[in-house]
């Protein structure tokens, strides 16, 4: 018996009502089995008919197979029969049509439980078109003018409101599948019959769960309206007759039509979507991206055009509309009319944001359009948001912003040789500063690796998706490139190691996370490259025991780096300001290396000429254990270098001897080559800079007092020499910090500062920590040798005065007269040579000159001021005319000569700044007291006086109240002359009594023959060589 | 506005007819037209035919017809196929808009939509009214006119209904056409993709049963028993 029920199949046959007071009927026909005669009723279907539970009006025809139910008994009855067939033992199935009237009994379900009606009342006599047109009509008229409905009888429905769009888009799928989908009913059906349909049974059922009906203007408390004539009978009869199945009542055709109109036009009736067969309230175009299929990243892209239910989310294609063979579309169970009528301009719509959809509409049949690989980007990018903005969803595989992710370098030894200069660390262990390491760079998205040439084809057709299990990733292309730039992108996948290393400490700082492995034969280049990162952190050195003198805090550390650098074989630039003592730095790192026995050859110092002497009393006084010979002057000789170079630790020499001698210095392998005033090599193109690059040495070192890092050419040419690459290419080093140039630092001053840090250290006198390390004024003696024609004149003085003071005939006074005019004519000839013999006052005929030039050009680069003292009214001028002649500002001389108004008002031009020099040379005398000029913070002693309490009190003027800045007083000297034997003399004394030297020349002239000699003979080693030839 | 970005519409073409008529009669079809009085506007028997309801001194049902200003009916593939092969211009259509394409297409083509200096001459000659008017171009003739330009402006493709080719006629064309070559213009490869279905695709009625409460609205209320509450 059960595989006989379960062959069941109920079907059903509408007789529809012709007018509203018609009942109409249906027919419920069932397929028995011939085999299962006596189950003469599908199940319990007799029971709908006779006994308990009865439904009003339902009769068997038995003869047809069918079951008979009036229209207002439908609800009922479909209530029991879904209840039945919903169970999941139903033996019974339905057929198309019955599911469909299964639907709208669910549907007019779910509109009683929504509460979602409104009391109507139709002419008794009206046809279902008629009383569907009256409900239309009067939904969308006018307060002035309302359909008439005439006068007389008239029956009472509950009528479905439709008042919420998804009950008007479920309405559109059941009228349009009932009218347009469903054969078999029996009838034709109209929108007016489905519609009427669901009256019909939305008033059974309201009428079934009614309690009570309530009069709203009443409830609300609207009692002040003045109700119209017979208006509360109506309103009384239409009441009773939505309770009871009264018969048609009697009113006033204007007042129902009224009272319904208020109901009607908040409803669906009064909507456009409640009369639209086209769908276009329903359903929306939308758009979804296809990513390529396979697995290539270089395959196009694709949109296609779908429409897709606002509610049920159903979605189909487009191309199913191409596949219609008339202008409606069937989806599912609904039929859409003409759908074209809105689905076109919608595209229209988006091909205006979206110019890739434009071009679908160029040509027949149009269901999507091809996305080239290059334009997917800006299509999610700037397309997908703009569309959706526009009301048109667009589904695109999911592309998420790839999480962690990450540059990945593997770096290995190289086995290809590279001729270049060798560097060996402290501990003995042997490696190539500029050999190659082989590395490639990887970038890794989630789990997934992209090779370099992978990534850089993602990055050629500017796809920057990857697939990651299944999903897409948009993979941050900008962010690594920036990274991997550093690297090279053209294909290189060998480097230096300081190449290596300065990008590694590049990205070490950088926000994409970098995954460094090093393979075996690679351990000592991540030695180097971990050394490079963590430049900052330098191992303490113990001093050298040869030192005198002790190393101030800073010195020590810069002397500690100088060592370290050396270790991890790397050039350094020490470029410390002026005084902060940068000599006696290199020259603790000489003395290490000969305590440590580590130096592998004789030290190379190179600076300018002007520097030679400073060099000289400096190591004599800090580091008399160093053996210097110095290379320079006409009695150079190369053969005692090269003969005596084991006991040698130090060869001086000067720019242009290097130059000339290059040769033979080129013989020789140095250990460490130190280059002094290292902006002399800041042009790479000067045959000095070519010369010290031919140099071999084991390490190399460059001071200088000059900020460099805002001059990138001169920067990189002193890099390039330290550490040849370490800066990369000029071109490279250009592009990436011109904005630095143009005076727009922020980043890029960063990342220069960080890629510096290794191998320059730059200290300045106004860092904090040094500053608690300096005294406030502080005394430096600037030695300087005499030229030729200094030391020829000098000599010629001193002869004369020997040649004097030895006659018979020398009384007392005419010796002392004597002595006294060749001191004044000997300081003169240490200024400037001119002072006695005239001629052109050129830079290039006092030793001491050029010196102050080179000193002075220090201070223009620090942004200081200086104060010049000498005590030549002649030599005032002549630094007056040199300075201008250098710096293109003509300095003012304040000197004796000048009224006090005049000198005030030059005193306050400087102070204020108002004088365009940041120099004021003074005569001492005139300038010796009074006077406040504290903007300057330097001060030059151009020449001495022997009274140090005189030169103090010059000093003064720039070290007193008001100061702000350390003072550094310059002491000029011309070495090996009587100028530095005096004050020599004048150090030893003051540090016993201040008061023991007079103020006058005289205890000079008291002195013997023999000291006096040794006073004013010239010394060795004392003599300018003119550097150019 | 400036003359040179003045928009091209149709009315300025039919200057050309209207300047040899008298201005009052043109401003009164204009206004009947605008009203509604063309009723039943369509191609019947190689002629354009409508029914015009005026009111005023001439009230009364008048019925028009009017020439063809040529006769594409023969060629109605041919238009078919030009508008299955630029859907932009069936969506500008729909959109209500002349797409600058086919406006170029038709004067390039030379097609016989638009009036020229036989116009005037072909209609008055062959136009056709019930009323007793002894001018060949009267108001109900010209009201048809109007009332066909005024469509044709806001509907293109009623620019055809001239040449005796209705919209309707022509929309049903170009579906039919593009049916029928779907399958020959659009590549394997972009038919799998275009017609590519995913899961989440397929049809429900769940949502239908939804329910959304509403407050009844109307002056008599339902009041409905406890226990048989939505809620």
């Amino acid at each position: 018996m059960r595989e006989t029920i379960d062959n069941l199949m109920l079907d059903v046959r509408l007789s529809l009502p012709s007018s509203v007071s018609d009942d109409g009927q249906t027919f419920f026909r069932w397929q028995i089995p011939e085999s299962t005669e006596q189950l003469n009723t599908p199940f319990g279907l007799r029971e709908l008919v006779e006994g308990k539970g009865a439904v009003e009006g339902a009769r068997f025809h038995e003869d047809a197979g069918e079951l008979e139910i009036p229209l207002k008994s439908l609800a009922a009855w479909l209530t029991r029969l879904d209840g039945a067939v919903s169970s999941s033992q139903s033996p019974v199935s339905l057929s198309l049509c019955l599911r469909w009237l299964n639907q709208v009994w669910r549907l007019a379900r779910t509109i009683v439980q929504a509460r979602d009606v409104f009391a109507g009342a139709f002419p008794a006599r009206a046809s279902v078109a008629a009383a569907h047109r009256l409900l239309g009509e009067t939904a969308k008229a006018g307060d002035d003018f309302l359909p008439s409905s005439g006068d007389g009888s008239f029956l009472a429905k509950w009528v479905p409101a439709w008042s919420s769009n998804r009950l008007l888009a479920a309405r559109f799928q059941i009228v349009s599948s009932g009218i347009e989908a469903i054969d078999g009913l029996g009838v034709s059906l109209s929108v007016e019959d489905v519609d009427w349909l669901f009256i019909s049974l939305v008033d059974e059922m309201v009428r079934g769960e009614l309690f009570a009906v309530s009069d709203s203007t009443v409830s609300t408390g609207q009692t002040y309206r003045v109700m119209y004539r017979g208006e509360e009978d109506v309103m009384a009869v239409w009441s009773k007759a939505l309770q009871t199945n009264s018969p048609p009542f009697s009113a006033d055709g204007w007042l129902v039509a009224r009272s319904m109109r208020g109901a009607l036009v908040k409803s669906g009736w009064a909507s456009d979507a409640f009369t639209d067969r086209s769908g276009r309230f329903f359903y929306e175009v939308i758009f979804r991206l296809h990513p390529p299929v396979g697995e290539g990243t270089m395959a196009d892209w694709y949109v296609s055009f779908h429409l897709r239910h606002r509610y049920s989310g159903q979605t189909i294609p487009l191309a199913e509309w191409w596949r219609q063979k008339s202008r409606r579309w069937r989806i599912g169970g609904a039929v859409l009319v003409e759908p074209d009528a809105w689905v076109f301009p919608k595209l229209l719509e988006a091909a205006v944001i979206c110019p890739l959809i434009r071009t679908a509409l160029s040509g027949p049949d149009p269901v999507g359009c091809v996305i080239p690989v290059d334009d997917v980007y800006p299509f999610l990018a700037q397309y997908t948001p703009a569309l959706q903005a526009a009301g048109f969803p667009v589904e695109a595989p999911e592309v998420l912003k790839a999480g962690n992710t990450r540059v990945r370098v593997r770096v290995r030894g190289s086995a290809r040789p590279r001729d270049g200069r060798r560097v060996s660390s402290t501990s003995g262990q042997w490696f190539r500063a500029d050999g190659l390491v082989e590395f490639d760079w990887s970038v890794v998205v989630e789990d997934q690796t992209l090779s370099r040439d992978e990534f850089l084809r993602l990055v050629d057709s500017q796809t920057p998706f990857i697939q990651v299990n299944g999903s897409w990733r948009l993979v941050p292309v900008e962010e690594i490139l920036r990274q991997v730039e550093a690297f090279g992108t053209e294909g290189e996948s060998s480097t230096t190691i300081l190449d290596l290393s300065r990008t590694m400490s590049l990205l070490s700082q950088s926000d994409l996370p970098m995954d460094i492995e090093y393979e075996d034969d690679a351990a000592h280049v991540q030695q180097i490259v971990e050394a490079f990162i963590h430049a900052v952190h330098v191992p303490d050195q113990p001093s050298p025991a040869g030192l005198m003198g002790q190393l101030r805090h800073y010195q020590a550390y810069g002397y500690a780096w100088l060592m370290h650098l050396r270790s991890i074989g790397c050039g350094a630039c020490l470029a410390d300001d002026m005084g902060l003592g940068k000599t006696v730095q290199v020259l603790a790192y000489f003395l290490k290396l000969k305590e440590d026995n580590a130096a592998q050859g004789v030290h190379l110092l190179v600076c300018p000429t002007s520097l030679l002497a400073n060099w000289q009393a400096e190591i004599k006084r800090f580091a008399p254990g160093l053996n210097v010979y110095v290379h320079h002057g006409a009695a150079r000789d190369w053969d005692h270098v090269s003969s005596g170079s084991k006991s040698m630790d130090v060869v001086m020499t000067t720019y242009a001897t290097l130059v000339r001698d290059l040769d033979a210095f080129r013989s020789m392998d140095f250990d460490c080559v130190v280059v002094d005033e290292a902006q002399n090599i800041k042009n790479s193109d000067t045959k000095q800079a070519q010369a010290l690059r031919m140099i071999r040495a084991v390490h190399r070192i460059a001071l200088t007092g000059t900020p460099i890092e805002n001059r990138l050419e001169e920067l990189w040419a002193l890099m390039d020499f330290l550490n040849p690459g370490y800066l990369g290419s000029l071109s490279w080093f250009r592009k990436t910090f011109s904005n630095l140039v143009q005076g727009r630092g922020g980043q890029s001053a960063t990342k220069l500062q960080l890629l510096l840090r290794p191998v320059l250290l730059r200290r300045r006198k106004t860092d904090p920590d040094i500053q608690t390390e300096l005294p406030e004024k502080w005394e430096v003696e600037e030695r300087a040798y005499l030229t030729s024609e200094q030391a020829a004149m000098y000599q010629a003085f001193v002869d004369q005065l020997f040649s004097g003071i030895r006659g018979p005939d020398v009384t007392s006074m005419s010796r002392r007269g004597r002595i006294l005019a060749t001191l004044v004519r000997l300081k003169q000839v240490c200024d400037h040579p001119c002072l006695i013999s005239g001629g052109a006052p050129t830079v290039r005929r006092s030793g001491k000159l050029r010196q102050l030039v080179d000193l002075l050009s220090t201070v223009i680069d620090e942004g200081e001021c200086g104060l010049i003292f000498t005590q030549f009214r002649e030599m005032g001028e002549i630094l007056c005319d040199t300075l201008e002649a250098e710096f293109g500002v003509r300095p003012k001389f304040l000197h004796g000569g000048l009224t006090a108004a005049a000198r005030g008002e030059m005193v306050d031009a400087f102070q204020s700044g108002l004088d365009p020099s940041p120099f004021l040379v003074l005569s001492l005398r005139a300038g010796g007291v009074g006077l406040n000029l504290t903007r300057a913070n330097h001060v030059f002693h151009f020449d001495r006086w022997w009274n140090p309490a005189v030169e103090d009190q010059a000093t003064d003027r720039a070290y007193r109240i008001g100061q702000t800045k350390d003072v550094q007083v310059h002491k000029m000297i011309c070495s090996g002359t009587l100028e530095e034997r005096i004050d020599q003399l004048i150090m030893s004394k003051r540090e016993l009594s201040e008061v023991i030297v007079s103020s006058s020349n005289d205890w000079v002239t008291e002195l013997d023959d023999e000291t006096l000699r040794e006073l004013f003979t010239l010394g060795p080693q004392g003599v300018w060589e003119e550097e150019e030839p | 506005m400036k003359a040179g970005t003045r928009k091209r519409t149709l009315e300025s073409l039919w200057k050309l007819v209207w300047k040899d008529i008298d201005k009052s009669r043109i401003r009164r079809a204009k206004q009947e037209a605008k009203a509604g009085a063309v009723a039943q506007l369509a191609v019947k028997e190689g002629e354009i035919q409508a029914v015009v309801r005026t009111g005023g001194p001439t009230r009364g049902s008048y019925h028009v017809s009017i020439p063809l200003l040529a006769d594409y009916t023969a060629h109605r593939q041919e238009v078919v196929r030009w508008l299955t092969y630029c859907p932009r211009w069936i969506a500008a259509h729909f959109a209500g808009q002349w797409d600058e394409g086919f406006w170029t297409f038709i004067e390039e083509n030379e097609l016989a939509v638009f009036p020229n200096d036989t116009t005037l001459e072909k209609l008055q000659w062959g136009t056709k009214c019930t009323c007793s008017d002894w001018e060949p171009l009267c108001v109900h003739a010209l009201t048809v006119l109007a009332e066909m330009v005024a469509q044709a402006e806001e509907r293109p493709l009623r620019i055809f209904r001239f040449v005796g080719l209705e919209e309707t006629d022509l929309l049903d064309g170009v579906h039919q056409m593009s049916a029928d070559i779907y399958e020959t213009v659009q590549s394997n490869w972009i038919r799998t993709i275009a017609e590519q279905k995913t899961p989440s695709d397929g049809e429900t009625c769940d949502w239908m049963y939804e329910v959304e409460e509403s407050t009844p609205s109307g002056r008599l209320v339902p009041q409905f028993r406890a226990g048989t509450s939505n809620s």
